[in-house]
């Protein structure tokens, strides 16, 4: 009796087994039907893009009127082109011809106008700066926004994913979105929240049709997570993987390994209210006294730029001309030398007027590898007679240190471009109403050449113009440095290797998946 | 008798409602930061919200109430059924939760299955031959489990049912088998306790005088422990196990991030980072209710198995 039970039992469970198998995934390629599959950890919080519209605009279902070319400068299109009048007040946008929403709906300035006005109430946190005092639509390919002060960046935010065009067939009675129809070369098919979104390709898109018939992207929040399911070929292309993950895959014949720095930047920002930073003769040494390069070898794992200015140097609106702070030891001592602060008493740390060169280095845990630069850091101040004491506390903690000045040097890591345009970085961080108040950048800094470049910026909407004043302050920063850049977070893509034409782009502003195919 | 254990309960539930629930709002009002510009920062992906929409949302959230008004508010609209919603995604607290539940509810459950399937049985065989070769290979079983972090095994399951075999999926969710190695992983540290409370309590259990009345009458071991030991043996293994049942909703995090599950966990420890406050509140007092009827659960099936708390209550 118990025999046949037995036996009855391993029956059972090799049949369980088998029949789980056949339940799971199948990975081969049927067909034609290509499918891309796709992880990343960002999940939209919404299935209306003019609440959450990132991730929609990077998948490519829904467009904007501006986009990002690879260099972070804006580029047309949904829109063809555009000029504001001289008072910097009225925005004239050209419209794209022969435009059509996936549901045959043509794209006309009237419904970019409902929907912009849409997009600017559902996210009024994003637009909410932007002086609007009225949207008009005089012909079906023009669009005219009329602002009641200059905002040069205008363009800059209708790139954003949640200013995306919307027909007038994505909402239902209430006004909520259903089913959002856009103008990309992808068409949305479905979405579970927080677990995948599915698109299919766009056949009568009017750029560059996709090669790949559909698109799965998976939420998956782990990296670790994201490495299996590329291991195991669940997925073609792994996304945000961190430097060590990536590192195993450089030497596989059959993987792809891409990198990209992108708009953020860490640095250190000096108290400049008290000693020994309020002399920037000590903020220089500083700035000499730490080797960028050793920072990304060890704590990256050799995966992030230097940074010897505010922007990576691919972004058009980096200053590419100034002259880096180099690894420079005996430089630092000199400076520290001639800044007062000697050796006087012999114990290998500096002092002055009898108090010792001790600083607090205050930074946050959350972005990883904050702490461990900041250890670094510490023993290259060392070697220079600065003495460091580290406090690593959670970034509200951190950043009301930062607030009350209870601090020397503050590491962060800092995201540079909300929108494509630097005028938002450059008041929040340099101009003197940013830094006197509370913040991440500079601290309590104030430069009047550089406030008045800043403002001249901010009124003048030509472009090159304002590439020149934002270049001269670049320069100014690092010359009176009241601050020190260490290095830019990169992006780190793993694909396999059957995948061609997947470019990671510095602003995160879309995968162009329209532009990758599986051979 | 039961009528009494049912009230017991659910006035024991009022209380921990209204008890987490105060917990919870001191410790947002005392953290540090503005719920605020934390939310923003989360829902615009920027440390540096513009600062007039956090002035708006500040006012929204009504953070300039003194906490025990903004604790009023918050309950009468409770009491309504009204759990208010979530700023990140807009969507009401309740369809968020109602989302997140049926999968942890899996979870625990493959789990609770599993673990009874693989520890019980064990156990007894542990205990029936103590020391002997099982005996030995289930201690030494249970203390590597214990040792290991969760996040260790979850891993290794996921390479090995996942990459290297091929059978289950990675990650992510659909039909059964999505469930299979989250549940075998968090199984493994309820497995370790499980077997060894099951083998102590099979142990002791066989020690009483009336197996020993029912020895000497002669019945087989066998007839012994199924008729006997076994409803007695189990007891303090349900109770475990019935409290076990209840952390998973709240505690299965690690699971559920790394296998990609939108569970109940993950909810909650993402809007406790994104100061999602209507829907943290709305996690925590889910979690204290489940927990409340699990162990309403636990004191049934224990006036059920065990003759001498019914006596007690006659």
């Amino acid at each position: 009796m118990v025999n046949m039970k037995r036996k009855e039992g391993i029956l059972f469970i090799l049949l369980a087994l088998v029949v789980l198998g056949a339940g799971c995934t199948d990975k081969e390629q049927k067909g034609d039907n290509q499918t891309l599959s796709i992880s990343g950890q960002w999940s939209p919080t919404s299935i209306d893009p003019h609440i959450s519209g990132t991730v929609p605009q990077r998948l490519g279902y829904v467009e904007t009127l501006v986009g990002v070319d690879y260099e972070g400068k804006i580029i047309p299109n949904l829109a063809k082109s555009w000029e504001v009048s001289s008072d910097g007040k009225k925005w004239t946008f050209k419209l794209r011809e022969g435009v059509l929403f996936h549901d045959g709906t043509p794209f006309t300035a009237e419904i970019m106008k409902k929907s912009l006005e849409r997009s600017f109430i559902k996210s009024a946190s994003t637009f909410g700066k932007i002086p609007v005092t009225s949207i008009e639509a005089p012909d079906n390919l023009t669009l005219v926004i009329s602002l009641n002060s200059t905002f040069p960046a205008l363009p800059a935010y209708l790139s954003k994913g949640e200013s995306a065009a919307l027909a007038p067939g994505s909402y239902d009675a209430s006004g909520n979105v259903t089913k959002p129809i856009g103008t990309g070369p992808f068409i949305f098919e479905s979405y579970k929240p927080e677990e995948e979104i599915v698109v299919v390709k766009n056949p009568d898109y009017w750029g560059h049709v996709a090669s790949v018939d559909k698109v799965v992207y998976r939420v998956i929040p782990e990296v670790l997570t994201r490495k299996m399911l590329l291991d195991s070929k669940d997925i073609q292309i792994a996304m945000i993987l961190s430097p060590d993950v990536a590192d195993k895959y450089t030497e596989k014949a059959d993987y792809t390994v891409l990198e990209e720095p992108i708009a953020r930047v860490r640095m250190i920002t000096f108290n400049t209210e008290k000693e020994p930073f309020n002399d920037k003769k000590v903020r220089q040494a500083v700035n000499y006294a730490i080797d960028r390069e050793a920072i990304v070898n060890s704590v990256l794992s050799g995966y992030g730029t230097t940074a010897s200015g505010l922007f990576p140097p691919q972004f058009y609106w980096a200053n590419k001309d100034i002259a880096p702070y180099t690894y420079d030891v005996e430089k630092a001592k000199t400076l520290l030398d001639e800044a007062g602060w000697t050796d006087s008493d012999g114990d290998g740390i500096r002092d002055k007027d009898g108090k010792p060169m001790k600083i607090t280095l205050v930074t946050y845990s959350e972005r990883a590898e904050l702490p461990s630069i900041a250890e670094v850091i510490q023993q290259q101040l060392k070697k220079v007679g600065i003495e460091t004491e580290l406090k690593v506390l959670n970034t509200d903690a951190a950043n009301a240190q930062r607030n009350k000045g209870d601090f020397d040097i503050y590491l962060v890591g800092r995201g540079l471009f909300f929108v494509p345009d630097p005028d938002e970085i450059m008041m929040t961080d340099y101009h003197s109403s940013g830094t006197s108040i509370d913040g991440w950048g500079a601290y309590r800094w104030h430069n009047d050449t550089v406030d008045q470049l800043i403002e001249q910026a901010r009124t003048t909407s030509d472009e090159a113009a304002r590439k020149k004043l934002y270049d001269e302050v670049q320069a100014i920063v690092v010359e009176e440095a009241p601050v020190a850049y260490l290095n830019y977070y990169v992006n780190i893509d793993v694909t396999t290797s059957n995948i061609k034409g997947y470019r990671l782009h510095p602003t995160e502003y879309s995968f162009d998946l329209q532009n990758v195919s599986i051979s | 008798m039961i009528r009494r254990i049912i009230l017991n309960r659910l006035f024991q539930m009022i209380q921990v409602m209204v008890g987490i629930s105060l917990i919870t709002f001191t410790v947002i009002s005392l953290s540090p930061g503005d719920p605020a510009e934390i939310t923003l920062r989360a829902t615009l992906g920027t440390e540096s919200p513009p600062k007039e929409a956090v002035a708006i949302l500040h006012e929204e959230m009504g953070l300039d109430d003194p906490w025990y008004v903004s604790y009023l508010k918050w309950i009468s609209r409770v009491v309504h059924g009204d759990l208010g919603y979530s700023y990140q995604t807009k969507r009401s607290t309740l369809e968020e939760i109602r989302h997140a539940l049926p999968t942890t509810f899996y979870l625990a459950s493959f789990s609770m299955l599993f673990s009874a399937i693989i520890a019980i049985p064990l156990g007894i065989a542990a205990a029936l031959r103590q020391n002997g070769p099982v005996d030995h290979l289930c201690r030494l079983t249970s203390i590597v489990c214990l040792s290991s972090p969760e996040y260790f095994i979850a891993i290794v399951f996921m390479l090995i049912g996942g990459v290297y075999l091929g059978i289950f999926p990675v990650a992510g969710t659909g039909g059964i088998e999505y469930f299979i190695l989250p549940s075998l992983t968090l199984s493994v540290g309820l497995i370790a306790i499980t077997m060894r409370i099951m083998r102590t309590s099979m142990i002791e259990t066989l020690e009483q005088d009336y197996i020993r009345t029912a020895r000497a009458k002669g019945l087989s071991r066998r007839k012994i422990i199924q008729r006997h030991a076994l409803k007695n043996a189990l007891l303090p293994v349900i109770i475990y196990m019935g409290t076990q049942f209840g952390w998973i909703f709240g505690g299965a995090v690690t699971i559920e991030t790394i296998f990609a599950l939108p569970g109940l966990g993950r909810l909650l420890v993402n809007s406790v980072s994104s100061m999602d406050i209507m829907v943290m509140q709305g996690c925590m007092l889910t979690f204290a209710v489940i927990i409340v009827f699990i162990n309403l659960f636990v004191d049934l099936a224990q006036l059920y198995l065990d003759p001498s708390v019914r006596a007690q209550g006659e």
